[in-house]
């Protein structure tokens, strides 16, 4: 039974990124081509790894030489280790709650004469192999960096392959019962939206916090490694798999095999326990009944109700509000930031970019464009309608007022955002008028096109037969596609000034003038589109 | 009122709908039937804007469907099978968005909403998540959305599947004031018992294709509906 369900969820994976009833060509009405879409994931995914592959590259390649003439080769195994276990353990984290206990055929699955422990292990499966993903980005860059400053031998290789797949389970392990925990506290609160938000959000800053402060931690490590190395020794699983890799020794193999699988098996044993008991909670959950009682009614616009249904469909998910609005976050952290460092900006943007004052403005810019590029709530709006896409296609409202509302509501919620970034960043820079006034005008031309382009791209690669929304909002080819369109928007705007045309005689102001002019057009483009083409395709939808 | 001249649509090589025409009245309950897959639901939707089709036409009071979705589309009230509505909404939220939709004043809204959520017994109801509904209520919320803009037409898909005895009861009234007030009634259903006393007119279609439509006096004559049904399920078999 748990091969089928290990097939069932492998299909289900597979068949979000090739299949061809996920779609219909808006021109041809025929299926999208499978091969072309998986080409096009696998461009992403090989991106996806080759830029965070190469940053865990650049980490460990400034360790692993220092590490091994200081004899402490093991530390440098050890601090891989540690990366695993913390990488899998949050990315396990932010997954477990919904993947293992709010995924939508739980009830069929439980209907069913399936053993609870086959269904929990089929969806554990699923999230390691979304780990081993994660694994490998770290530990292939750490090899390579090793293999050029030593060698590893037989045992070692052993201990590499042992050790670096029982440890990351370990970490999978403890992030499933601390996902048990948050699914627990989450069935209880009375605001499970606002408790979700907050939890991630704290997660993500301490993923943020780990990732900036890495490279200081590595730097010091480098220099004053037998230090470090003797306080390190004390977490004995790390040692262990150090020790195991760098000097082959089966003895901590055995030790680490050891605290590894005990726990793993425990925490295992308590979830199936537990499994039953938490998803019924889950779907015991009595809203608390609160009897109507009237009250004054407003008739409002058609455009303002679909916006607003729009609204309360983002905050009424946790995770579409935080995946689709974390850039938000960002860009306000960031116009914090300015304000922290506005009497040293121009010192920041030299050291930290090689910048010079006379492109401050524009490198700003740049940076709120390429912070926006990771708002996606538009590229799955038209997914997230699922079974409820019957309603908008039966009532009286134009397929162009539809998707209006669809990009309006992004628009709307990044606006505010912008614009106090955009101002901040002005008087920070201390921008002269016509700087301030295409500082701001870019970044919100930006914002229209891209919140425009999200909708195009999901009536393009709509998805209904999604199990959990978090595969759309999160997995669906529509959100990744118009992330990397966005990017190379940005790519676009950046590149072209600071490789030639700096030295030519533009000015930034200039310069991000015309590409306003471009942006303008462009958003003015995409509309035109949605109204028209975009309105028929939306009416061949469902 | 709604006028169904030769609709075909296919899906890929198979034919749903093959050269469907009937028609229903105004004032008049008309009760859609066939087997599973004969392309009933299909049809509905095609009569609501909801599916394109290949060929024929749809016209509602003169409107035709594919060329005045909208101006059909606001005479009309859908009510699917399975009512999948906004989950994140309130009951009395999701009315309003209807009733914004449909652009029905604060003052129409707030008299039809308190007239058809009393008389279905979900006013209390109303300031719950739809997520907490049952199916049933959800049934009953659907229909008090479809209702709240006065449609002209009414269309249901198996509209009493889900509903307790006195919900569906009452819905079988409100379907009677509806036509006597002079709207009309358009639903599938495979109950026959209750097409046979509830309705005026009934069409039977098999393969997508029209078996018989007319008056249920003519079409059932002195014996039942199921019989009738029956007796074309094995002539056409």
């Amino acid at each position: 039974m748990l091969k089928v369900l290990i097939k069932v969820r492998l299909q289900a994976w597979l068949a979000s990124f090739i299949s061809p009833r996920t779609r219909l060509s808006i021109n041809r009405r025929k299926p999208a081509n499978p091969v072309l879409r998986s080409i096009g994931y696998g461009v992403l995914f090989v991106y996806l790894i080759g830029v965070f592959g190469f940053l865990s590259y650049t980490n460990f390649s400034t360790l692993a030489a220092p590490l091994h003439a200081a004899g402490v080769d093991w530390l440098y195994w050890a601090l891989a280790g540690a990366s695993v276990f913390g990488v899998v353990f949050l990315m396990s984290l932010l997954m477990a709650p919904s993947q293992l206990y709010q995924a939508k055929d739980t009830e069929m699955l439980l209907a069913m004469p399936i053993k609870e422990s086959d269904i929990l292990a089929s969806r554990i499966f699923g999230l390691w192999l979304t780990d081993l993903v994660f694994e490998a980005i770290i530990v292939v860059p750490a090899i390579i960096c090793y293999r050029h400053a030593a060698v590893l031998t037989a045992a070692g290789i052993l201990g590499l392959v042992v050790g670096l797949t029982l440890l990351p389970l370990a970490a999978l392990a403890i992030a499933c019962l601390a996902g048990y925990g948050i699914t627990l506290v989450t069935s209880k609160v009375r605001n499970k939206t606002l408790f979700s938000v907050v939890f991630t959000l704290l997660f993500i800053a301490i993923y943020y916090y780990a990732s900036f402060n890495a490279p200081q931690l590595l730097m010091t490590l480098a220099a004053d490694a037998s230090a470090i190395s003797g306080r390190l020794a004390g977490v004995y699983p790390l040692y262990w798999l150090g020790r195991s890799i760098a000097a082959g020794s089966l003895a901590d193999l055995g030790w680490l095999t050891l605290v590894c699988l005990v726990p793993t098996a425990l925490i295992y044993q308590w979830l199936v326990r537990s499994f039953i008991p938490i998803v019924l909670s889950l779907t015991d959950v009595k809203t608390p009944h609160k009897a109507y009682k009237g009250g004054p009614m407003t008739a409002r616009s058609v455009d303002r109700t679909l916006v607003g249904k729009e609204l309360q469909r983002l905050m009424s998910s946790a995770n579409y509000l935080i995946n689709g609005c974390l850039g938000l976050a960002f860009l306000l952290a960031g116009t914090v930031y300015m304000v922290i460092i506005r009497h040293q900006i121009y010192d920041v943007l030299a050291e930290q970019f090689g910048v010079a004052d006379s492109l401050g403005a524009l490198m700003v810019v740049v940076f709120i464009c390429g912070i926006l590029m990771t708002v996606t709530v538009s590229s799955s709006s038209i997914s997230l309608e699922g079974k409820n896409i019957w309603l908008l296609r039966s009532l009286p409202v134009s397929s162009g007022a539809v998707l209006r509302a669809k990009a309006g509501l992004q628009m709307w919620i990044t606006i505010p955002f912008v614009a106090v970034a955009a101002v901040t960043a002005a008087l920070v820079l201390g921008a002269d008028l016509a700087t301030a006034a295409v500082m701001l005008a870019l970044p919100l031309l930006f914002a229209a096109l891209t919140a425009m382009l999200g909708v195009i791209i999901n009536l393009r690669h709509p998805r209904f037969d999604w199990i959990n929304e978090v595969q759309v909002i999160k997995q669906s080819w529509a959100v990744g596609l118009t992330m990397i369109i966005d990017l190379a928007l940005v790519l676009a705007i950046a590149l072209p000034y600071f490789l030639w045309l700096a030295d030519r005689g533009w000015t930034p102001t200039a310069y991000m003038a015309l590409w306003s002019a471009v942006l303008a057009l462009g958003a003015l483009g995409a509309y035109r589109w949605l109204m028209t083409r975009g309105a028929r395709a939306f009416e061949r939808l469902g | 009122m709604l006028e169904i001249q030769h609709l075909t649509k296919s899906f890929g090589d198979k034919k749903a709908v093959d050269d469907l025409s009937m028609s229903i009245e105004q004032g008049e309950i008309h009760a859609f039937i066939g087997p599973n897959g004969a392309g009933k639901t299909t049809t509905i939707k095609c009569c609501c804007g909801i599916l394109g089709f290949d060929s024929g036409s749809i016209t509602l009071q003169g409107h035709s469907i594919k060329d005045e979705p909208l101006a059909c589309k606001s005479m009309i009230a859908y009510i699917p099978d399975n009512p999948d509505l906004y989950e994140f909404m309130t009951g009395i939220r999701y009315l309003n968005f209807i009733a914004d939709i449909f652009q029905v004043s604060a003052a129409d809204r707030q008299r039809r909403i308190s007239q058809y959520a009393d008389l279905l017994k979900l006013t209390d109801d109303l300031g719950t998540p739809v997520s907490a509904y049952s199916h049933g209520m959800k049934q009953k919320l659907a229909i008090i959305g479809g209702l709240i803009h006065d449609p002209k037409l009414i269309i249901m898909d198996e509209p009493f599947v889900g509903l307790d005895p006195i919900a569906a009861h009452d819905l079988k009234e409100l379907m009677h004031q509806h036509c006597a007030a002079g709207g009309a009634i358009f639903f599938s259903t495979h109950v026959l018992e209750v097409a046979e006393k509830l309705c005026d007119r009934v069409t039977i279609i098999k393969n997508g294709r029209l078996l018989i439509s007319g008056t249920m006096e003519a079409v059932k004559g002195e014996s039942s509906l199921e019989q009738v049904f029956l007796e074309l399920e094995d002539d056409h078999a």
